[in-house]
Parts: C-alpha cells; structure tokens; sequence
C-alpha cells in the first residue's frame, strides 16, 4: 500500500486542508505571506501541495515551485514553519510518526526549489 | 467514441481521454494548472449529460448541484454538453412588477420571473440607456425564493454616480423591460444536514441574498438555529425590519441581531431589535467564539466578505462550509 493510500487518500487531505491552512495562518512567521491571496484559491494550492507531500498524484514540477516562491524571499525560517505546521497537522489527525517522517522527507526534498536556491 | 458539444464546437474524445486532454488535442484552449483535480482551474460546466463522480470530487455541495465537474478527471462515459463555467447563459427580457424606494438609498424591484434560480444567486442586468449609448452590466443578488414569490426581487443600492442605480431611480417604471442574464453564483441553501445551526453574515444590502437564503433554508425545513445577524454603517442603513421582525415571530428558530457599526467599538446589546453598537467583527468574535459546526453565509462588500471569512475559518468553520457572494464595486 502507498503513503498516499495508508494515510486515507483524498478524503485525508481534505481533512488535512482546513487543519493545516488554519495552522500557517496563525503563524506571525508566515501568516503574512497569506494576507492578499483569495481563500478559496490558497485552500486548492495546499490541497495540491497536501497532496505531493502525501505521495499522491500530481503534477507539482521544480519549475512551478521556483516560479510561484520567487517573489517571496523566503528563508529557513520560513520552511521550517510549514515543515513544523504539516508535522502538527498530521500528528492531529493521529498519523503515526514513521509516516510524518517520510512525508517530510517528501517536504523536504523540494526546499532548494521553493527557497530558489 | 464519445463526443462533447461546446458551443457549436463537436469534440471526440478517445477512450480512456479526459475532457481537457481531448479539448487540449484538439486546438480549444482551456485554462488548466495541476491536471491533478486540486487547483480546479479547468472548471465546466454541463449543461446536458451524465457527469462521472470522480469528476466531482473536491467540488462544493452547490457546485455539484450546478451541473461544475473539472474537465482534467472528467472521462465520459457518454455524451456531454459543457460550456465554460463563467459564462451565464442567455439574456432573458424582465418586466419591472414594482418598484419601490424601501429605504433612502435602497430600491426594490420586482421583476417577473423569467428564470429559474436559487435564493442568493445573483444575476446580471445588461443596461443601454439608448440604442446608441454604451452598454454596461451590472450584478444583483435575488431576494426572492421562488416556492415562495412570484417575481423576482432585488435590492438596488442607489449609488451617487452609478449607471445602472440612478438610471433605476430616476427614469426606470413599473411595465419597463430589462434584459437579464443568469442567475450565476453558488452562495444559496442545500438541503442537507438540516440540523446544522447556519451563520449568515450581512452589510449593507448583503441582506437581499440572505434575504433570500434564510427564507429558503426555513421553508425547506431547516431544523437547527438560524442566526441572522445584519450590519450597518449607520442606522439609517438597516431596512425590512418589518418583514423579518414577521419572520423571527413565525420561526422561533430565527434569531436576529442588527448592528450598527458607527464610531465607539462598545458593544451594546440592548434587544435584539434594535441595533447593536459596535464593530461587526468584534461582534461576532465575542457571540460566537467557535464557529466550529456551522455553516456560514457572508454577504456585502468585498472587503468585508473577505475579512470575515478568515475570522470565522480561523475560529473553527471548513471551507467548505463557508458560501460567499462579495460584491464588487462598480459606479
């Protein structure tokens, strides 16, 4: 069985969404990055990244990442941020600690794209 | 092989081929993002034919209802007939029934119901003043639920310098035609869990699509609370008290709260017929602490809409569980 089915597919991640984006929205350290963007529209790209993250279907490239972070000037501090809210996220809805450390490890393989390095 | 009419466009579509795939394949351009069901970019909508489920996932309750499926997980089984999903359909020609100044800057028109819709829809009326004059559009959300009335209602703001409302105010009468076009908009009721306690959140004429949905939520036997609370930037801007003053006495399960939102933030509940007031946001915050369970409305201008519904996601509501219409201004 993948990540993606042991941790329960699209309904998961659906339940994941509202958990998550409530948790980057109360972090000062990004919440700011959030003011200006429409809800609906942050709501569907955190389903899409939920769901890379998770091992799912998608069709997420290096480039996307590159190109939709660039604007941002993002650090360390920033990843880290929603590597910690995804953790939290996961471990809410009762994942086990093996599969949060691999789906980090997912996270944390497209850092140097989102952070343009 | 299936084939899917767009507009007067046929397009085959292969086995195993998604809708976007075959539209793509064959030169008609759609916007897509992820082709992964998640951004919902390359939303349609159809208008004749069976969608497949899994097109539908993800999708809101009212977007189901409304025929959206996205076209990168749509495989047809069977024909279908789409067009894109911001388009509103034909324009229809309305008679004005009545027309009444209901409050200082506030008209009512009620129009005949040449369309079918749902209460809180909103739909567009196409103005030219003349035939050689420019021809504006202009978008109003409906107050009337039709198992109800027999027209269609509107709350035209009169806006100083607006196309559409002054026009409206000065020169339109009863037996004057208007060209409609809709209705469009996914913020009405569903019938489902109707124990669900519903939150509706309105400024100014924001009330006509709530108007529209808390009637229709009641009428479809709605069974958990309703609370409708309505703000204003003074207290010249509230109106119908009297009509839902009589719909709180006939469903006890309606609770109404106005406040009115000039300059000391004090909040002030005095009863709940007469204005609260205070600052609408601050309001909330204290009344309803979680919102976590409810369903939430939130009607009136853009920046209120948007400032609300992070407050009441933040404070426990799903996404998917709050419906807005923002209004958008235009002169």
């Amino acid at each position: 069985m993948s990540l993606y089915e042991r941790i329960g597919g699209e309904p998961a991640v659906d339940a994941a969404v509202d958990i998550f984006y409530r948790k980057v929205l109360a972090d000062d350290r990004i919440s700011h990055f959030f003011d200006t963007v429409d809800m609906d529209t942050q709501a569907a790209k955190q389903k899409a990244f939920l769901t890379m993250v998770f091992g799912g279907p998608n069709h997420y490239s290096g480039k996307d990442l590159r190109d939709g972070h660039k604007h941002m000037a993002l650090n360390d501090i920033h990843f880290d941020a929603v590597i910690e809210n995804l953790a939290a996220t996961l471990k809410e809805l009762g994942v086990g600690d093996g599969d949060i450390n691999e789906i980090a490890a997912i996270a944390n393989s497209v850092k140097d794209d989102v952070l343009n390095r | 092989m299936i084939e899917i009419k767009f507009g007067d466009q046929t397009v085959p579509v292969d086995a195993g081929e998604s809708v976007l795939d075959s539209f793509l394949r064959n030169g008609i351009d759609l916007p897509y993002g992820c082709r992964g069901g998640a951004c919902q970019s390359c939303m349609l909508v159809a208008e004749e034919g069976e969608i497949p489920p899994a097109a539908q996932v993800g999708l809101k309750t009212t977007q189901k209802q409304l025929g959206y499926f996205l076209s990168c997980q749509c495989i047809p089984q069977s024909p279908l007939q789409v067009r894109l999903a911001e388009q509103a359909g034909q324009i229809q020609e309305s008679k004005v029934l009545e027309r009444d100044e209901i409050a200082p800057n506030i008209l009512r028109l009620r129009l005949q119901p040449v369309l079918s819709y749902q209460p809180g829809q909103y739909l567009n009326i196409w103005h030219q003043k003349s035939a050689d004059s420019p021809q504006f559009i202009r978008s109003y959300s409906i107050a009337s639920v039709p198992e109800l009335d027999n027209f269609i209602e509107l709350h035209i703001k009169i806006i100083e310098g607006g196309v559409f409302s002054q026009w409206a105010k000065n020169e339109l009468s009863v037996g004057d035609t208007l060209r409609l076009q809709g209705p469009i908009g996914e913020c009405f009721y569903v019938t489902e869990q109707p124990e669900q306690p519903l939150l509706l959140i309105g400024i100014g004429t924001g009330l006509a699509p709530l108007f529209g949905i808390v009637r229709d939520a009641l009428q479809k036997g709605h069974t958990g609370p309703v609370h409708l609370v309505i703000a204003a930037r003074e207290k010249q801007g509230f109106y119908m008290q009297g009509a839902l003053e009589n719909l709180s006495r006939d469903y006890p399960q309606l609770d109404m709260t106005y406040v009115c939102q000039t300059s000391n933030g004090e909040i002030d509940e005095i009863s709940s017929f007469a204005p609260i007031q205070g600052d609408i946001y601050a309001y909330i915050k204290t009344r309803f602490p979680s919102t976590k369970g409810m369903r939430v409305y939130l009607c009136g201008a853009a920046s209120f809409v948007r400032k609300m519904k992070k407050q009441v996601f933040l404070s426990g509501t799903g996404m998917r569980d709050i419906h807005a219409d923002a209004f958008l201004p235009c002169s």
